[in-house]
């Protein structure tokens, strides 16, 4: 059983190996490696993060007096990204996080909201120690200790695909609730399981309080480096922490490789605004030395799994428990600080800095979004889509878009405009955007290579997750640019990005019609192209020249045997841009907008849609799409028998909503509403943002709590409401097949149910 | 149309509209009647147009200026814009900012849109808005005053008077509070305040 070691204070030593796991405690900055030998060691640092206060200098030394402890200094630093030159700070030393918040606080009163401007302060001590050492999560690493310190030297290199990986031990952690109902913190533990390498192991004998001990030693012997978990955040190791607290065994609860234990958190998860969503995040449970990763709640983990996490890690120095219980926002941005903290460019604690005065005028031009051609509604043959790669952050990246480089005091006759709006673009510096997005861009087309060249499925699986992760940094690096939290965003470098998209695409639409192709659809970075006897190397042809032309790669997506363009529900006439279905050359399915791409739709649905345009895939061209028609609809007649002979299994019924506010905000009984009141009843924690399944028992009731059933209350018995589900069936099938004239009636009448 | 329902507007006053979306919709036509000279109830002046919830129509305005013949790229031009997407950046604008850009653009006419929305945010912490609340609130009421130029801030959603705070303390400044409430097509105007008759409420149902 390998151990952990740790350096002793006064003897010089010196670790090679990963960086696995790093958080500051009261003596510094703690640093767990794992060496090649499966090995960890316990390195401390005696380092201490600053926060930064700018105003006028009188004001400043006037503070610094007021402080008065050690290490408090005046420094030269950028206050703001496009200053000219470094500006006086005061710069204080903190030893964690909660006491740089609670002085920041102090300072903000002092200086009455106004002379002071607080900098660093929301940065984690971890991260910002990564930027510093400019080492970052699982490193390959040689660790000296000195008398001064920690001295790292990388032995790595954040640019490099085919990195060697530690011998990581990883156990997946579940327990079993004594009840049969919905679990509560007061229910008794039944039994714990343990995988670890494959290998089962139950705790299931003795009372409570011995499942508990034996799980404390057998984590403590297993050593594991990650532990997963399903819904450990939410309910898992809070519950394990109460259930210690009953047994007065809670200083003893140790899971972690720090020795100390497990606290039951009395604080709740956070419920936050993206995109117009309101949505939830459990409070994270942090294992010191270990890795946690919540299974079910870390959209990252279950996208990417751990080789995207790593990644992640890595290229945005930002530790793995942090990434996967964190949101990808978060970790974008960390990649944007440490170019910062490198450049010595402070990070505001706040971004007060509003959007540049325009007219309204300026505001009709700028404020217009993406490009996009409405296609026409029905069926289409033959049509190619061309996408072009990542073309949002590429256009940051080539055209230096930031908030700092976009319409800059530094350069106003800049020869570098944005189209349309004549904005001025720095010449002068590359901004922390277009530097930040750089190295992700360039490793994402090298895993693509990578995906390609290998024959080695395993290996193309690695690859495949790691360019995952990275899509999904790259998707985020656009929209935090306007995001209203963004530390370097600015909305005008927003809409500077929107306009030099808009002109690629029109570029490129002309050119394409230029060599006699139809625009048959286009919105935002695709472009859907016909042209009649055109093969598959014209399409290619053409894709290459858009390339040569726009020098923004663009990539052939493949030739559609057909493809159909949907209406909208509400106005038969009019086209949904992302609502459409169509069957490649080779026969592959893609479907955007519709019931097998939505998350509020049940499964029996969704099964029943994916089974349709199965049937319809097999078209070779449209007229034979029409001729499989019939057969299409024969599958809906199937699955209306399913559901009214009531042959549905209950969790192909659920139903999943998202709460948009609290339980008790609710004016409307909506359903998920009616189902979240459902399980609050059953003193179950339900906040907003959260999701909520739910299986309709009877719609039309005028109860309104006996209209629908939470999942977690469900049981065989449950009736449900065939009538209802019947409705989402037709109304699903009547979207697919609207162009061809058929509505929700008609298919009801093809079916013999009107 | 707004001197007919709430008496004339005079420089120096502070209006707070709230209720449903016509507010806005009144606040973008009070842009663009400020264009117009004394004699036809304008304010010979360029508006500003501070956003809290990124709600300005720039389409819509240009309707209105075609509406009262006017030349609606002139009155686009005339009125200056800033979205606060935040309630740091909103106080900002209102402290550090409003005060120059009206020396600056000589503007007689400064709208503050969903003010309460920025501090509003279910993520937002409580404390620390309500402060920010008071600095900028504090720092347009001297603006106005010192500045001599009428201020429209409106709140489009009545949903954020959860925080009551932020009402009485608008409401404390005001010289004039109007709610607008929509019953199918017909928009109500209630006056809740007026300076020069503090105590009259009048409730007049108008089909506006």
């Amino acid at each position: 059983m390998p151990k952990s070691t740790a350096f002793s204070k006064e003897c010089v030593q010196s670790v090679e190996g990963w960086i696995l796991d790093l958080y500051p405690k009261e003596d510094g900055m703690v640093i767990w490696i794992k060496t090649e030998k499966g090995d960890t060691t316990r390195l401390v640092d005696r380092w201490r993060y600053s926060i930064y206060v700018s105003g006028n200098h009188s004001d400043l030394i006037d503070l610094a007096k007021q402080i008065a402890t050690d290490g408090v200094a005046l420094e030269k630093k950028y206050v703001r990204p496009e200053d000219p030159r470094k500006s006086t700070v005061l710069k204080i030393p903190v030893s964690n996080s909660r006491e740089a918040q609670e002085l920041a606080e102090k300072i903000l009163v002092y200086g009455g909201y106004k002379r002071f401007r607080l900098y660093n302060v929301d940065v984690k001590p971890s991260q910002m120690y990564l930027y510093e050492k400019d080492i970052f999560p699982f490193a390959f690493v040689h660790a000296a200790q000195r008398s001064n310190g920690l001295e790292w030297c990388l032995l790595d290199s954040q640019e490099e695909v085919e990195y060697k990986m530690p011998p990581l031990k990883e156990l997946t952690l579940e327990v079993k609730v004594a009840t049969e109902r919905i679990p509560k913190f007061t229910d008794e533990i039944k039994e714990v399981n343990i995988n670890f390498g494959g290998e089962s192991i139950r705790i299931y004998s003795g009372d409570e309080l011995d499942k508990l001990m034996t799980l404390v030693k057998l984590i403590r012997q297993l050593d594991p480096d990650i532990i997963y978990t399903p819904n450990g955040d939410e309910f898992l190791f809070p519950y394990l922490a109460r259930r210690a607290v009953q047994n007065e065994f809670s200083e003893k609860l140790i899971i972690g490789r720090e020795g100390s234990p497990l606290r039951v958190s009395n604080g709740k998860g956070t419920s936050y605004v993206s995109y117009g969503m309101v949505h939830y995040r459990p409070l994270p449970t942090r294992l010191l030395g270990r890795i946690h990763i919540d299974m079910e709640n870390s959209l990252l983990y279950c996208d990417c799994g751990l080789q995207g996490l790593i990644e992640v890690a890595r290229i945005c120095r930002i530790p793995v428990q942090r990434v996967s219980n964190t949101t990808i926002g978060t970790s974008m941005t960390s990649a944007q600080l440490y170019h910062a903290v490198r450049d010595d460019i402070l990070i505001p604690w706040v971004k007060a800095d509003p959007e540049d005065l325009k007219t309204a005028r300026e505001l009709l031009i700028a404020d217009r979004g993406g490009f996009y051609h409405e296609p026409k509604v029905g069926i289409h043959d033959r049509v190619c889509e061309l996408d072009f790669t990542s073309l949002y952050p590429m256009l940051m990246l080539k055209k230096n878009l930031s908030a700092e480089t976009v319409r800059c005091k530094c350069c106003p006759d800049s020869t570098e405009r944005v189209p349309e709006l004549n904005y001025n673009i720095c010449e002068k510096r590359k901004g922390i955007v277009p530097r930040s997005i750089e190295l992700l861009l360039k490793k994402r087309t090298k895993y693509k290579e990578l995906e390609g060249r290998v024959s080695d499925p395993s290996l193309r699986s690695l690859y495949e997750k790691r360019r995952a992760a990275l899509k999904w940094i790259l998707v985020c690096a656009f929209g935090y640019l306007g995001f209203k939290n963004a530390r370097f965003g600015k909305i005008d470098a927003h809409i500077a990005t929107c306009a030099f998209a808009r002109q690629t695409l029109l570029k490129a639409a002309r050119l394409a019609e230029e060599r006699g192709f139809e625009l048959v659809h286009g919105i935002v970075d695709s472009l859907w192209l016909k042209k009649r006897g055109a093969t598959e190397n014209d399409f290619i042809e053409l894709r290459d020249e858009i390339y040569r032309e726009t020098e923004l790669p663009i990539s052939f997506e493949g030739v559609y045997r057909w493809i159909v363009f949907l209406p909208s529900e509400a106005r038969r006439n009019l086209p949904v841009l992302t609502r459409y279905y169509g069957v490649f050359m080779d026969g592959r399915v893609k479907a955007r907008g519709i019931a097998t791409r939505r998350h509020d739709i049940p499964e029996v649905v969704r099964k029943c849609i994916e089974e349709m345009l199965t049937v319809l895939a097999k078209g070779e061209d449209s007229s034979d799409f029409y001729s499989r028609m019939p057969e299409s609809i024969d599958v809906l007649k199937k699955y209306v028998q399913a559901l009214k002979s009531r042959r549905i299994e209950l969790e192909d019924l659920f139903i999943e909503r998202h709460l948009s506010r609290e339980v008790h905000e609710y004016r409307h009984e909506v359903l998920q509403a009616i189902a979240a009141k459902q399980l609050v009843k059953e003193e179950v924690e339900v906040r907003a943002g959260q999701s909520i399944s739910f299986i309709i028992i009877n719609s039309e009731n005028k109860f309104s709590k006996n209209r629908v059933l939470a999942a977690e209350l469900v049981d065989e018995r449950t009736p449900y409401d065939v009538d209802r589900y019947l409705e989402l069936l037709f109304s699903s099938a009547a979207t697919i097949l609207a162009p061809f004239g058929y509505t929700a009636s008609d298919l009801k009448r093809a079916t013999n149910l009107l | 149309m707004f001197d007919s329902l709430f008496g004339k507007l005079n420089l120096g006053h502070l209006v707070f509209l709230h209720g449903t979306q016509y507010c806005l919709a009144l606040s973008e036509l009070l842009c663009v009647q400020a264009q117009l000279a004394l004699a036809e109830g304008g304010l010979e002046s360029k508006a500003i147009f501070i956003d809290g919830g990124n709600t300005f129509d720039p389409c819509l305005v240009a309707e209105y200026a075609e509406q009262l013949s006017l030349d609606s790229d002139k009155v686009l031009e005339n009125i200056f814009v800033s979205r606060a997407f935040t309630y740091h950046q909103l106080t900002s604008l209102i402290a550090n900012n409003l005060k120059p850009w009206i020396d600056r653009l000589k503007i007689k006419l400064a709208v503050i849109s969903n003010i309460l929305e920025p501090y509003s945010y279910p993520d937002v912490a409580g404390k620390q808005s309500s402060i920010f609340f008071k600095v900028a609130l504090n720092s347009l009421v001297t603006t106005i005053k010192e500045k001599k130029i009428v201020a429209i801030v409106t709140s489009l959603n009545d949903r954020y008077f959860h925080k009551k705070s932020f009402f009485k303390q608008i409401a404390y400044h005001s010289d004039i509070i109007a709610k607008l409430e929509d019953y199918g097509d017909l928009t109500t105007a209630i006056l809740e305040k007026h300076s020069v008759s503090a105590l009259i409420t009048l409730v007049s149902s108008l089909r506006l």
